[in-house]
């Protein structure tokens, strides 16, 4: 069984999925690359949007996008520092 | 010899004080990007603690002030109760850095309840037992630590740091308690506790400063 992932983890995949798709993910890819659930997705997704990591665009065609913005970009530059702190102080 | 023991705690107070203000700061970054719950207790921790020592050195100055014991003695009766609950808060904090993941809910009311009531239990009722209560705070906290050092999967030389500061800042807190007790006896005990305390919040602050080194800008 696969261990469950912490909360910055999960956040870091999220970021991770919305980048490697050239910034601009639709909601319901995300949703298969995060591998969450609808309901923590839902909830992940709103924290990320409020807290300013990620933006909700709506696109010409109707449809909505995820993309980064430059926090979440600087988000994942500095995850392994976080982690390594996180880690090394046992917080 | 006054001039000389204010030198003293000027440099004690301004090093602590630095130190703990260079971690807060340090770590701002850290908690905005994470907004971690560890983190922010870390960085509460010091931050009680810088305050803690300012207020400290307050108490330190004040009879050379012309008061009238009128003034004097509320003031003092104010800021010994505000230094007892930044100090408690500061411990606290630390342990719950290490400990919040265990809790369903934050326990954070919670503290500053028991932190205010152990400085009022301290300042009118029963004297030193703010001291026995941040030994056990302590060596929870130490317990928690090495606990955590031996589950890791890797191991850094930090965090065999971290556990000796916990020691150090152990053995500087009984060093503090015998120089209350004993003060009359062995009166350059303290110089040893101020020692020891300004190694513990070294060890912290240069482990901030060598694990937050972010790394340089770069394509991601």
């Amino acid at each position: 069984m696969a261990k469950k992932r912490e909360r910055l983890e999960v956040i870091f995949d999220i970021l991770s999925a919305i980048r490697d798709e050239h910034n601009n993910i639709r909601p319901t890819r995300l949703l298969y690359r995060s591998n969450l659930s609808p309901q923590m997705f839902k909830e992940y997704t709103q924290e990320l949007v409020e807290k300013g990591f990620v933006e909700k665009k709506e696109l010409t065609d109707g449809n909505k996008s995820f993309t980064l913005t430059k926090k979440g970009f600087e988000f994942l530059e500095k995850y392994q520092v976080i982690i390594g702190f996180i880690h090394d102080f046992g917080l | 010899m006054l001039n000389n023991q204010l030198l003293i705690e000027l440099l004690y107070t301004f090093i602590i004080v630095s130190s703990s203000l260079f971690i807060y700061l340090k770590t701002k970054k850290l908690y905005s990007l994470t907004t971690h719950q560890g983190i922010r207790s870390f960085r509460d921790a010091f931050f009680y603690l810088g305050l803690a020592f300012i207020i400290r050195f307050i108490l330190f100055l004040l009879p050379s002030f012309a008061l009238g014991t009128t003034t004097l003695y509320p003031l003092g009766l104010g800021f010994n109760l505000l230094l007892f609950y930044t100090l408690s808060m500061g411990g606290f904090s630390l342990v719950y850095s290490l400990v919040w993941k265990h809790f369903h809910q934050r326990r954070i009311i919670l503290l500053h309840m028991v932190a205010i009531g152990i400085s009022i239990i301290d300042v009118f009722y029963i004297s030193k037992i703010f001291f026995i209560i941040q030994l056990v705070v302590l060596l929870y906290a130490i317990s928690i630590m090495y606990s955590n050092y031996m589950s890791a999967s890797t191991k850094s030389v930090f965090q065999q740091s971290y556990f000796i500061a916990l020691i150090l800042a152990f053995i500087g807190y009984l060093t503090n308690f015998l120089v209350d007790v004993f003060v009359v006896s062995y009166p350059f005990i303290k110089y040893y506790a101020y020692i020891i305390t300004v190694l513990v919040f070294m060890i912290f602050a240069f482990g901030v400063w060598r694990r937050l080194k972010w790394p340089k800008k770069e394509n991601v």
